[in-house]
């Protein structure tokens, strides 16, 4: 007897409902139903709803297999669709692919490039304990704001003690020195520092122990190439190498030595990410031990060393920074400068350093984001184009997605199977776009000048990560054309109202406008930085630069022969003129903080840049002096007590008047006035700089030759040096080249640009084309009736081409603001830059113009070209 | 050809023997009867709706009946491609049990 009050529990049924039964519910929870009624009679209302339930969770996994073994009966016929539309449409199938697997291969490159560049430091153990303290002056009337790296001996060792949130420091010297073995000699980077060293920072030691290697003066611990090289298969340890160096000196005095020292250790190479290169560690205490060395250990008042420390965990940096803060006047005296904190994961950044290690590659923070964006932008041009393709091909499977839905498919089902296959295209893709990585990842590590492996398979991040993308592209790409066609009525498809086919033919010119505009940012970006590239190269820097070549004398002979060599190279009629400095040639060396009194009588003082030169420096690089004269054999007290300013740092004095003006404590005074020049990038102002009178033991020579057989000329240098320094080895480099290599973080970006933009237009070239042959596809009766009614070939192509012109135009529209913005933002890094001209839109947009006009234009010649009665006929 | 899963044998069997009444809850009464075991309602429509798709079984949908709150029923019935897997089975169980005395099984 049926109760009307008691039912089967309603949430049992709604799952048998909507999930077990489906459509076949009515008939089976009947079945269900009669033996609940029955049951109830018979044990009771509880203990049948509990039964009820019971039915339904053992129905569970019955449910799951079989709709596995459902959906998989399906797949088979899905994928031999797939498959089969394929081999039918090679064509847009290979276009599709090909431009998904473009986008796929620039996303992985910058994904890997990101990620090396964030990984820089952090093989360190401490990584997030360790920060590097330097010095940062506030700014001022007289001067900006400035950070210098470079700090005292004692400060890391003064801050251990001193500092209990400081558990431990070290301080890194980097030095330049010939390693000889025997009669081999070569010139290595290598750094000085302390047994700390090894505790704070991870470089793993391979012989010896980390304790001990650097605790005797005179050792080093080598790199393992250098191993190979000095020693071959020998065990180096206990070997013995002769060292000389020079480290980097102020003014006269270059102070050089050379000692031999004992190999204790052995290190895997240096990492291409980590900040401190080197090839070889000799032992802080080394220094205490050297005869005449100007770095005594305990002084402060030199700044020689990088200093880090490393903090106790769970110290916040803040703190630290007050109280060092407090403490800089007890380091420092009456110097302003206070000691700062700069953590490990900054060094790697962008960080306005005055004196940066050379080893240590900045990158902007900024290059990354845009190299980032154009990567992404790359990936998405080409999903857009996969839409546009799909969209556009599907719309010729009509007739298919008609007759699946009338035998009963439903909407989800065509659903799965059109993302099935895209998701299908974009594996096809992908396997794609790793063979172009691998091929190309030698080119772009010597782009990025980084070293990147491919480890696809060892870290399952990466494996998650190259499917995840796979999915996602396929998923997001195939969802547009997926959903639009689900949605098609069967009946007017299968009536052949085919016109309803350009349903979305809106949201596809949209694509293609989207497309056509990234593509021609891109080009504008490429020809305005190529543009400010050149204005770079070509601007008058102030000196002259060309056919000056450089030599630098890592030797004690050939350094204190320099003014007997100078002299008998003037003698060879090639060389017109040298030089010497003590330092890179018009490179600034150090910052000195000077004072001075200015006009107005009051004490002031000013950051300069100092450089010592030799006599005829100026010469040399056809620098003119505007005011007073050049330094003189004529006058001795030169020698001690003569400064060259420029006028930037004449400005910045403040004098009306500079020549007889006393600077610093010194009493050094000003002879003569330089005309600026540009030392460092066009990315940067003029420096104030002072330049010092060196005499002779000059570090680097300056050479002007006669251009014309150079080889030769070269070799009257290298004979002339090595005849008074037998043991030198002989290096030089050209002056304009030196200089070319600043702009090398540009040239990058140039080049970037260069290939983002030839690639996103390659891809959206590959998008009007699909775009174009399904247009002309469709209204192939159309053009077909248009030729019989006696339209010419070029009254079609052009009446095809108008829907795309248009786009291109709007695309323009688009485009050129974007542009602008982007570049003027770029050339900000710029002192001196180049205003942005109308030509390079124009010029993008004609190129654009003209891609899209072949691509269509060849399309439509073919289409006006067919008979029309073949059209016509067979439809 | 594959042969019948026990399940699926037994099923057949059952809506054999009950000719023109089989439906879920005749079937499963009639399990229960022959073998002693009530099955779940989802052991009863798997192997059911399985051979349904094989085609040894067709599925016809009843009279809706008051009983049922105007809702109908499925009914099932053997096919001759049904008939002919029961045959093979048997041969198969005849064949393979064949030679086999009691006292192995001890």
């Amino acid at each position: 007897m049926k109760l009307t009050h008691n039912h089967p529990p309603r949430f049992a049924n709604f799952i048998l409902k909507w999930i077990l039964f489906r459509e076949e519910f009515n008939e089976k929870s009947g079945d269900l139903e009669e033996v609940y009624y029955y049951l109830c009679d018979d044990i009771g209302i509880f203990k049948t709803k509990l039964w009820y339930w019971w039915q339904i969770v053992v129905a569970i996994p019955v449910f799951i297999s079989n709709t596995i073994y459902w959906s998989s009966a399906m797949l088979k016929n899905y994928v031999k669709i797939a498959f089969r539309n394929l081999r039918k449409h090679k064509g847009y199938s290979f276009i599709n692919i090909a431009g998904l697997a473009i986008g796929m291969a620039c996303f992985i490159l910058m994904v890997l490039y990101v990620i090396n560049e964030f990984s820089y430091d952090k093989f360190h153990e401490n990584y997030d304990r360790i920060c590097r303290v330097i010095r940062k002056y506030e700014a001022s009337s007289n001067r900006p704001e400035s950070l210098i790296g470079r700090t005292p001996a004692p400060l890391a060792p003064t801050i251990v003690k001193e500092f209990p949130e400081v558990v431990n420091g070290t301080r890194v010297g980097e030095v330049n020195g010939t390693l000889r073995l025997n009669n081999k000699s070569f010139i290595e980077k290598g750094i000085f520092t302390d047994e700390s060293f090894f505790e704070i920072f991870n470089f793993d030691l391979i012989t010896g122990q980390k304790k001990t290697v650097l605790a005797a003066p005179f050792s080093m611990v080598i790199t393992e190439t250098l191993a190979k090289k000095y020693f071959k298969t020998e065990n180096p340890i206990g070997k013995i190498l002769n060292f000389s160096k020079q480290l980097n000196v102020q003014r006269s005095n270059s102070i050089s030595e050379s000692y031999d020292v004992k190999i204790t250790g052995v290190i895997r190479d240096v990492p291409q990410n980590s900040h401190i290169q080197f090839d070889y560690i000799l032992s802080f205490i080394t220094l205490a031990s050297t005869p005449g060395s100007m770095t005594r250990l305990e002084e402060w008042g030199r700044s020689s060393f990088y200093n880090y420390i490393e903090l106790v965990p769970g110290v916040f940096y803040a703190e630290l920074h007050e109280r060092l803060a407090e403490y800089s006047p007890r380091f420092r005296g009456t110097d302003p400068g206070k000691y700062i904190l700069q953590p490990l994961s900054d060094i790697h950044w962008e960080t306005k350093l005055l004196d940066e290690m050379p080893g240590n590659i900045i990158n902007d923070k900024k290059y990354l984001y845009l190299f980032s964006t154009i990567a992404f932008i790359i990936l998405i041009v080409a999903c857009i184009n996969y839409m546009n393709l799909a969209t556009a091909r599907f719309s010729r499977r009509t007739k298919e997605i008609g007759l699946r839905k009338v035998v009963g498919a439903r909407k989800a089902q065509l659903i799965k199977q059109f993302i099935g296959e895209s998701i299908f295209l974009s594996v096809i893709s992908s396997f794609l776009a790793v063979l172009l990585v691998s091929l190309v990842l030698p080119y772009f590590n010597a782009f990025i000048a980084g070293s990147i492996q491919l480890n696809w398979f060892e870290n399952p991040i990466s494996v998650a990560f190259l499917l995840g993308m796979v999915l996602l592209v396929g998923i997001v790409a195939g969802s547009y054309p997926a959903l639009f066609l689900a949605a098609f009525q069967p009946v007017t498809i299968l009536k052949g109202n085919v016109e309803k086919t350009t349903h979305g033919s809106g949201l596809r010119n949209a694509l293609v406008v989207l497309q056509f505009s990234i593509s021609i940012c891109l080009i504008t970006g490429t020809l305005v930085v190529s543009d400010q590239l050149d204005f770079v190269r070509t601007k008058d820097v102030g000196y002259d630069r060309e056919h000056v070549v450089v030599i630098p004398l890592r030797d004690d002979q050939a350094r204190q022969n320099t003014n007997v060599i100078i002299q008998e190279l003037v003698k060879n009629p090639t060389i017109e003129m040298v030089s010497g400095s003590d330092y890179i040639p018009l490179e600034k060396n150090n910052v000195h903080y000077v004072k001075y009194i200015n006009d107005a009588g009051e004490q002031k003082g000013i950051d300069v840049f100092t450089s010592s030169i030799g006599y005829d420096f100026f010469e040399v690089y056809k620098l003119h002096l505007v005011k007073g004269r050049n330094f003189s054999r004529n006058f001795e007290t030169d020698e001690r007590s003569a400064v060259i300013l420029n006028e930037t740092a004449v400005q910045l004095a403040g004098w009306s008047e500079p020549v007889g003006k006393v600077i610093d404590d010194l009493g050094n005074r000003v002879i003569g006035v330089v005309k600026d020049f540009h030392q460092s990038s066009l990315h940067e102002k003029i420096d104030p700089m002072a330049f010092f009178l060196s005499p002779a033991d000059y570090t680097f020579l300056s050479a002007r030759i006669v251009p014309g057989d150079i080889p030769s000329t070269i070799q009257i240098l290298k004979k002339t040096i090595e005849k008074y320094s037998p043991n030198i080895v002989f290096e030089y480099y050209f002056q304009d080249e030196y200089f070319n290599n600043k702009y090398k973080a540009d040239e990058r970006f140039g080049r970037a640009f260069g290939y983002g933009s030839a690639l996103a237009i390659f891809i959206a070239c590959l998008g009007v084309f699909g775009l174009a042959s399904f247009a002309t596809e469709r209204r192939k009766k159309e053009i077909a009736i248009r030729k019989v009614l006696g339209a010419s070939v070029s009254n079609i192509v052009r009446n095809l081409s108008k829907e795309f012109l248009i786009s291109i135009i709007v695309a323009n529209i688009f485009a050129w603001p974007v542009a602008y913005f982007v570049m003027n933002k770029w050339l900000q890094n710029f002192a001196y830059r180049i205003s942005i001209d109308v030509w390079p839109f124009v010029l993008s947009a004609i190129l654009a113009l003209i891609v899209a006009f072949i691509t269509v234009g060849f399309l439509s010649i073919k289409a006006a070209s067919a008979n029309p009665v073949d059209s016509l006929q067979h439809g | 050809m594959k042969l019948l899963s026990r399940a699926e044998e037994i099923m057949l069997l059952t809506i054999l023997k009950l000719d023109d009444n089989a439906y879920g809850v005749s079937i499963r009464k009639q399990i229960y009867m022959d073998t002693g075991d009530m099955w779940s309602f989802a052991s009863i429509y798997t192997p059911l709706d399985k051979l349904t798709r094989k085609k040894f079984v067709t599925k016809i949908k009843g009279e809706p009946t008051a009983a049922r709150g105007g809702k109908s029923k499925y009914m099932y019935q053997i096919t001759r491609d049904g008939k002919k897997a029961l045959l093979e089975i048997q041969k198969t169980h005849s064949q393979i049990w064949a030679g086999i005395p009691k006292f192995a099984l001890d």
